[in-house]
């Protein structure tokens, strides 16, 4: 319409032209009549609606990615571009490193600065995805000549890596139904809390990239089983390949897509897109994974990754069948043949397995993963792993927290899915199913069920937003004949096609209240992002009794004091959670850090920590120890601190050192630090450490002297004199204290 | 290609059994298994010297008692089913009288589920716990 408005302007400028009667008037009548030829264009300016439905996509799309970064940015505008927690500075000290050094210095660099006095391969040992993803941005920045230090683009590695999450639900949702399910998915998991855990800025772990990769990887999955295409197939081997490289987590991957597949060969739809796809994806997938050293051979020798290998090779047989079907005419010459092959079939793989396992090729199932099948396991066998507390299994409340109106919207969408099942629906519902069962077992895992209970619940709105407003728009049957044809009167005798009462107004209703649903999780999740996900571990904050925020920033005042004053090859001796902050900002040697990989010397540590100060300085010295950090929340009332976490630490080093025993800390079972404590407890080297000097501060005007906060009592033993330490450094809340061994007496 | 003459069960019945599973996983039930909390907690009135039972347990982010999880997981169920409802009732191939009761249905389960969210306020305390306790001076 804007061609036409403008032809009949220029014609009508070229009629003004035409005569050239009067020259002087002919160019203002020709400006004006182009002015009014740009007006006319304007108020005639009409999107067809398939450009008008693009455009509004765009923006949807565009506003979605806005969010999602946005939303993530609390602690960054709060406090400051710091990296939080724990794990997070591992990962930034070796990209430092990467940066600095290059690629082929960190892929064979032996660490001698954690450990002490062991040492780690890290080239070997870790999954190099997040920090090559991070030194790659920083690259491609510094060429466009933006000066950015590397440690902002970690911190801000997270929420953009995000906001690419989100775009592939889009492409995700749009492949199981329609765009309006794919606009919805890429909204809900933009701000879902169950993803923001672990993507906020700062959050610079190994999960910020690994869900990208996971939905990356599964979108192209079933893209090419819906297409049969071998080109969706090698991008979705690629996927998979930067899942392996970047998370522990791509066991799920490989152990899922065999399920999808044997459910769809048991639904009978096997196809040959399914073959092309899942045998692509195998066999391409594994041949890269087998880069990543931390991975090796694990795809053809760890008994986690067998059942990839068993349903391949099943694929293979199916191939066959089908193939032989079509070419014998005789159908009971093919049951014969369907049996022996069935038959061989099965019995070669069982016997391959059988050998596999007896000679120790296969190795069996690890701690880690075995405990996701049975949860009670790692209570009993690996205490190290029961410790955590991301490891507990879930309540209803953190469902709740983490998912709000979704956890209702699931079973609804997954109705939906079973309604019409297509390869594509299948998937989303094994995946949904199988992830919230692993939800279940482990809190930290409601992460990689996120992505599947936004999809499904994307569903389920989609789905009931189409029927409402079917409902809404629905006009009374017009009967176009005057002859009421059979099917009409018998319709019109039960009523079906009548609408129902109040239709439209309860239709109405019913949006308005979906509406009220969907900013009400709006709310939910700002909020829970800002209050709940948003700290930095390393900054605490609390309020004061007058409302006033007050910041703690002792951590890292004691982590700047080890780096200033003491030797640089100074060893610190402290729990395992705080290993990888003081090597990355305290820049000193530790004995024990947060990757946990070899018991016996945490449990040595643990060992140190529970004895009594003459023993823990025999082990101090065989360590070759210069100070021990402990971390004490008995003035602030801080209760992640060390004398909470003792009774792990006696556990641990029991599990090695059969003299430690955790009844001998406890009295009549219960774990006490006041005056009826078990004296062990009170001879214990944590013990000495936290609480010198602490009998003879007021914490509280109302409390007598030595009041620990953090438990609520007054502490048992006030006079504590350390023979073989003295100490060093307490940050200005008493939450982290340093002491120096002392060397050994000469005479 | 069917190996043997075992009959698949529908779809709506998988569905059914899924659903099931679905509520024994978001009421907790792993966590009852492992951690065996109590089914309900209980306090006494200081004044009277009373048991009362108490539904929700408190100061904790991620806890539970048995039936508390149950009953949330319950809710969750019955409001995914009222969904379910709304998209049956708006079918147009039902009798009448049918898709009446269907809309019924809805309303109620919507108004029975939305008042769950209220109790969002629950697990809303549990997060004085994860900041630490209220310091009334600082002067050191």
């Amino acid at each position: 319409m804007a061609s036409t408005g403008k032809e009949t302007a220029n014609g009508q400028s070229a009629k003004a032209m035409g005569p050239g009667t009067t020259p002087i008037t002919a160019p203002s009548a020709a400006k004006a009549a182009s002015w009014e030829s740009y007006y006319s264009s304007v108020k005639n300016f009409k999107l067809k609606t398939k450009q008008q439905e693009l455009l509004i996509r765009i923006a949807v799309l565009v506003l979605i990615y806005i969010l999602a970064f946005a939303c993530r940015l609390f602690s960054v505008l709060r406090y400051e571009s710091v990296i939080h927690e724990f794990d997070p500075y591992f990962n930034y000290r070796t990209t430092l490193y990467l940066t600095q050094k290059g690629f082929y210095e960190f892929w064979n660099w032996f660490d001698y600065e954690s450990w002490y006095p062991l040492g780690r391969i890290v080239g070997g040992t870790l999954y190099p995805g997040l920090m090559v993803t991070a030194a790659i941005l920083y690259w491609v920045l510094r060429f466009l000549s933006l000066a950015v230090h590397i440690k902002d683009v970690c911190v801000l590695t997270a929420p953009f890596f995000a906001s690419n999450t989100a775009m592939v639900a889009y492409f995700f949702g749009t492949e199981l139904r329609d765009r309006g399910t794919g606009l919805v998915a890429a909204i809900l998991l933009a701000i879902c809390p169950g993803y923001i855990s672990r993507s906020v800025a700062g959050s610079y772990d190994n999960e910020a990239v690994a869900i990208f990769a996971l939905l990356l990887t599964f979108y192209l999955f079933v893209k090419a089983v819906n297409t049969g295409s071998l080109a969706w197939s090698l991008g979705a081997a690629f996927g998979y390949f930067y899942m392996v490289s970047a998370w522990g987590g791509y066991i799920f991957i490989i152990n899922l897509l065999p399920i999808y597949v044997l459910v769809l060969l048991v639904t009978g739809r096997y196809s040959l897109r399914l073959y092309i796809a899942y045998s692509s994806v195998y066999i391409i997938g594994m041949l890269l994974a087998m880069q990543i050293r931390f991975v090796g051979y694990q795809h053809v020798q760890s008994g986690e990754h067998m059942a990839a290998m068993g349903v391949f090779f099943l694929m293979q047989v199916f191939y066959l069948v089908e193939y032989v079907k079509k070419q014998l005419g005789d159908p009971k010459l093919f049951k014969a043949f369907l049996r022996v092959t069935v038959t061989l079939a099965v019995g070669v793989g069982a016997l391959a397995l059988i050998v596999g396992l007896a000679t120790g090729y296969i190795s069996p199932w690890t701690g880690r993963f075995y405990s996701l099948l049975d949860p009670t396991y790692a209570k009993i066998h690996i205490p190290i792993i029961a410790s955590v507390s991301e490891h507990q299994p879930t309540a209803w409340s953190s469902f709740m927290f983490d998912f709000h109106i979704l956890s209702i919207l699931f079973p609804a969408g997954l109705y939906f899915c079973f309604k019409n099942l297509t390869d594509g629906t299948i998937f989303i519902i094994i995946y949904g199913l199988t992830s919230l069962y692993f939800a279940g077992v482990m809190v930290r895992l409601i992460l990689v069920a996120t992505p599947a209970v936004c999809l499904i619940s994307a569903i389920a709105i989609s789905a009931t937003l189409k029927n409402l407003s079917v409902l809404l728009r629905e006009k009374a049957p017009v009967y176009t004949s005057t002859k009421i044809t059979a099917k009409q009167k018998a319709s019109a005798k039960t009523g079906a096609d009548q609408p129902l009462p109040f239709q439209k107004e309860g239709a109405f209703l019913l949006l308005l209240g979906a509406l009220y649903m969907l900013i009400n999780f709006g709310f939910h999740c700002t909020w829970v992002t800002s209050e709940a996900y948003s700290s930095p571990s390393i900054v605490l904050a609390a309020r004061q009794s007058n409302g006033e925020r007050v910041i703690f920033d002792d951590f890292r005042e004691a982590y700047f004091w080890l780096q200033h004053n003491t030797p640089p090859d100074a060893k610190v001796m402290s729990w395992w959670d705080y290993g990888y902050q003081i090597t990355a900002m305290g820049n000193r040697t530790v004995i024990v850090d947060n990757n946990t990989w070899n018991n016996t010397h945490i449990a040595t540590v643990g060992r140190a920590m529970a004895s009594n100060e003459d023993d823990a300085y025999d082990i101090m010295r065989q360590l070759d120890v210069d100070y021990v950090l402990v971390v004490f929340g008995g003035v602030t009332g801080y209760s992640s601190d060390d004398i909470n976490k003792f009774l792990w630490m006696v556990r641990i080093g029991s599990g090695v050192f059969p003299v430690i025993q955790e009844a001998d800390y406890l009295n009549n079972g219960e774990y006490r630090i006041d005056k009826d404590a078990a004296p062990k407890m009170l001879q214990s080297l944590m013990y000495k450490l936290c609480y010198y000097r602490f009998g003879e501060l007021h914490t509280d005007h109302n409390r007598p002297t030595g009041f620990d906060r953090a438990r609520g009592v007054e502490i048992g033993n006030k006079d504590i004199e350390l023979k073989h330490l003295e100490e060093a450094f307490t940050t200005a809340n008493w939450i982290v204290r340093i002491y120096k061994v002392k060397p050994p007496v000469n005479r | 290609m069917k190996l043997s003459a075992m009959e698949l069960p529908s779809a709506m019945t998988v569905f059914v059994m899924v659903l099931f599973a679905y509520f024994l996983v978001v009421s907790g039930f792993m966590y009852d298994v492992i951690v065996a909390p109590p089914g309900i907690g209980s306090s006494q009135d200081p004044v009277t010297g009373a048991v009362r039972p108490v539904v929700f347990l408190p100061g904790r982010v991620n806890g539970q008692y048995i039936i508390e999880g149950l009953s949330s997981g319950f809710m969750f169920v019955l409001g995914g089913l009222g969904l379910v409802m709304m998209d049956l009732a708006s079918e147009k191939a039902r009798a009448r009288n049918v898709r009446l009761s269907f809309m019924g249905a809805v309303w109620e389960v919507t108004v029975m589920s939305h008042s769950w969210f209220f109790l969002d306020a629950m697990t809303c305390t549990g997060l004085e716990e994860l900041q630490f306790g209220v310091l009334s001076c600082l002067e050191e």
